[in-house]
């Protein structure tokens, strides 16, 4: 009888594995399955960085909140069209990851098109910004792909931290050194050409590898497998028996921030020394409040100024309304961004 | 605190554990239900316990004292009190702004100027549905058709029971009071059939509605950005996410109460096999359905006076429930237009079950009801009746195919497709539990399958779409 019903549950096993896969196959995008945000082929490997964005590239931008099918274009860079014709002006934003790239909206509504058409100066507005990028990361891209075309007349240095207070994002930059590229099996992985997140796999997904990316029931599995065993941590403390104590967590934020401040001052020098003027702006995020913002701001280096524009906005920007997917910038808000940036960089270049 | 979390699975095994060690102790295994219940809903607001509090106070009173009484004048007075009291709180807290808004419309309309502003008040969630529940209890004591209950912790956990109380199904104290009121026994069936619902519902939830229910509002949210047949395969996305959100989280409802030896009443009986708008009506939200049809539609008069009078008393029990689903001029507009439907079935003679036809014909009577029930739900999604006479207007003239259509037309097919098969099975066996008689290989294929796929997606936190209601 146990070894009929085994069999049985055997047989019921295989015919659900199976059918599973067809039918999450059918009813769930890939990129929505996957949370790769991006139809496929915007991701090419690098050596340098991990991947590029493609080049030329042309597909849409798909994610399950609020984003399902909006057309994007690259340009040879792999970066969102520059705004403008050829003028004596040139305005470069500089990082702020997703956000500056402005996934999620079309082209003509990104912020650096918005500057564009709202300055009263004659500008060309180029923004070097790319999904999981950091100020280091995007120094680098400005570097290789941009400078010898687009020397700036004015640098927007974008600074954005994500809402968790936890999270110093920028902050681990450091420009006096090329960064690494990011450890594939922790971070991403390559499937043909799709890069899929390695985020929660778990121990037991990280074991199988690449495998477990091609099929939706095992990827799904591990997935919460992955998520079940960071909550476990987090309830037994193995995290933070693994990381070896606060004093580790205190010197390391230490260094983080000393790091963040070497690359701001850096990136200040850089283009004051080729003549650009330099605005340091710390870029609105969805979290209501602005809280988590006036904390952060002791860790500006001396003699830098940086222009709060999240607490401007804070009560202007509604989390329900002028952001999608994951708390990126609707084309509501990047309006209201664009605006504000524009106008102060009239300012700037009124007073040159 | 929402069915597809993993907060709600914890809270319920922690429950259920205590169920079960209570198993012999019915006073305290109540009181513990309905403190889970209090702690349930407070999850979500803890002020607005308060109201059903309040529900439960005064509908066990006045219950008792309509039943004391012998005077039927007496009766009638305190019945009104209850349904004053109840609906007055619905009215208050559901429909106060829609009609100071409504009033400034048509002030402005008429060329005044209104200036007024509303109360912002926010909906306690589940309201109509316990409200609707308690509101049945007082009529069927009025009516005599039931006993009034004894203890005020039996009502309350009545009003409250948590697996249904924030969306239904609208119980029937003639069923379920009695079921809070004797002791009851877990048996193995109960178990396996109340795991195969919890499965069954969380996939329909989980897996099919959360799944179409992104390119379903991206199509809703940008409907000039789309071609007719995208806006059509949102639509038929839209209908089967609003069925499988719906009848998932009842099916969920049911198989938590069925773990602790409950019966909840079946809500949907696969609805889009419907052969004509009144069978759907008998197939759609039944507790509603048949709420609406004992405690509205009969004391109007139902179909006791009169041919005429029959469609007046129907087209206004349908304009109230469309009303009842929400404090907009969609869902009035909703309720109305099935209303007509269903008049224009009386007209047609279209009563009792469809008689048996050939295959082709079924096939199109259920195609030409599906039409006219996605015609409802377009009414029942927009914003605003010129965005669905917009959507309307582009599906009629600009139906052509283009590449977006692609990721619009397998998903929604994979989902209905899905649906409709397990519908065709149950609807041929003439039985809702065929899952349970299908055999071994096949039950437990069906249900490893739900799981994998449940697993494979994972919770997202995406309300219930009823839980506005």
């Amino acid at each position: 009888m146990l070894a009929k019903n085994i069999g049985a549950f055997a047989l019921a096993l295989i015919i659900a594995v199976i059918g599973a896969e067809i039918f999450l196959r059918l009813l769930v995008p890939v990129e929505i399955f996957q949370a790769t945000w991006f139809s496929r082929g915007v991701h090419t490997p690098n050596d340098k960085y991990g991947y590029v964005f493609t080049p030329d590239y042309e597909g849409m931008m798909r994610h399950a909140d609020g984003v399902w099918y909006e057309p994007i274009t690259l340009d040879g860079r792999g970066m969102r069209t520059a705004a403008g014709t050829d003028n004596p002006t040139n305005v470069l934003l500089l990082g702020g990851r997703s956000m500056m790239f402005c996934y999620g909206v079309a082209d003509e509504d990104t912020v650096h098109h918005v500057v564009e058409r709202e300055t009263q100066s004659d500008v060309r507005v180029d923004a070097v910004a790319w999904p999981g990028f950091n100020l280091n990361q995007s120094f680098h891209l400005y570097r290789d792909l941009v400078e010898p075309e687009f020397p700036p007349d004015l640098v927007v240095i974008c600074w954005y931290l994500p809402a968790a207070p936890v999270g110093w994002a920028d902050a681990h930059t450091d420009l006096t050194e090329p960064q690494e590229p990011p450890d594939a099996a922790e971070i991403f992985h390559f499937m043909d050409d799709l890069v899929v997140s390695s985020d929660r796999l778990g121990f037991v997904g990280r074991a199988i590898g690449a495998p477990v990316f091609r099929s939706r029931v095992l990827y799904g599995t591990v997935r919460q497998a992955g998520l079940a065993e960071s909550n476990i941590d987090l309830v037994t403390g193995a995290i933070r028996k693994r990381t070896s104590g606060r004093q580790d967590q205190r010197a390391r934020a230490e260094e983080g921030t000393e790091r963040f401040r070497t690359t701001l001052t850096g990136l200040r020098d850089y283009f004051l020394e080729r003549d650009a003027e330099v605005l340091v702006v710390v870029i609105p995020n969805g979290a209501r409040s602005a809280q988590w913002y006036d904390p952060m701001m002791w860790i500006v280096p001396e003699g830098i100024e940086v222009w709060n524009l999240h607490k401007e906005l804070a009560d202007s920007l509604d989390s329900r309304e002028d952001f999608l997917a994951n708390l990126h910038y609707a084309p509501s808000a990047t309006e209201l961004i664009g605006k504000r940036l524009a106008k102060r960089i009239d300012q700037m270049l009124g007073s040159r | 605190m929402l069915f597809n979390s993993v907060l709600f699975l914890g809270f319920f095994a922690a429950v259920y554990l205590l169920y079960v060690v209570l198993q012999r102790r019915l006073t305290l295994q109540n009181l513990m239900l309905l403190g889970a219940s209090y702690a349930f809903y407070a999850a979500w607001d803890y002020r607005f316990l308060a109201l059903i509090i309040g529900s439960t106070v005064v509908d066990f009173t006045v219950a008792r004292l309509i039943h004391a009484s012998e005077s039927q004048r007496k009766r009638k007075a305190l019945l009104m009190v209850s349904l004053t009291y109840d609906l007055g709180v619905l009215a208050f807290f559901k429909y106060a702004d829609f009609g100071i808004q409504s009033f400034a419309a048509l002030m402005e309309s008429l060329g005044f100027e209104a200036h007024v502003s509303t109360l912002r008040i926010i909906l306690p969630v589940g309201i109509s549905f316990y409200t609707f529940q308690a509101i049945s209890y007082t009529v069927d004591v009025y009516r005599r058709d039931k006993e009034p209950v004894k203890k005020l912790r039996d009502f309350a956990l009545y009003v409250a029971f948590f697996p249904q109380l924030v969306a239904g199904p609208i119980e029937r104290a003639t069923h379920l009071l009695p079921q809070v009121e004797r002791a009851r026994r877990i048996r193995m069936d109960d178990i396996r059939v109340g795991i195969a619902w919890i499965c069954l519902g969380y996939f329909k939830k989980v897996v099919i509605a959360d799944s179409v229910a992104p390119m379903v509002d991206s199509a809703f949210d940008n409907p000039n950005e789309v071609t007719g047949l995208v806006a059509f395969l949102a639509l038929v996305g839209f209908a089967v996410q609003i069925y499988g959100d719906f009848s998932g989280y009842s099916l969920i409802a049911r198989g938590l109460a069925r773990l602790m030896g409950f019966d909840i009443m079946q809500n949907f009986k696969r609805p889009y096999l419907a052969r004509n708008p009144r069978e759907f009506w008998r197939r759609w939200h039944l507790s509603l359905s048949f709420w609406l049809r004992d405690y509205l539609y009969k004391p109007l008069g139902g179909n006791r006076k009169g041919r005429v009078r029959t469609e007046v008393n129907l087209m206004i029990t349908m304009f109230l429930g469309g009303l009842w689903h929400g404090a907009a001029w969609n869902f009035v507009i909703w309720g109305v237009y099935h209303g007509a439907l269903l008049v224009a079935c009386n007209l047609l003679g279209m009563k009792g079950k469809p008689p048996k036809r050939s295959l082709p014909i079924v096939v199109l009577q259920i195609s030409v009801t599906f039409i006219f029930t996605l015609i409802g739900w377009l009414l029942f999604r927009v914003s605003d009746m010129g965005q669905a006479w917009d959507i309307f207007v582009n599906i009629l003239t600009n139906f052509v195919w283009s590449d977006e259509a692609w990721s619009y037309l397998v998903p929604t097919l994979a989902a209905l497709g899905a649906l409709q098969a397990y519908h065709i099975w149950q609807e041929a066996a003439d039985d809702e539990l065929v899952i349970m008689r299908a055999p071994r290989v096949v039950r437990w294929a069906i249900l490893l399958f739900c799981v994998l796929c449940i697993v494979g997606v994972g919770f997202r936190p995406a309300p219930f779409v009823y839980f506005q209601f």
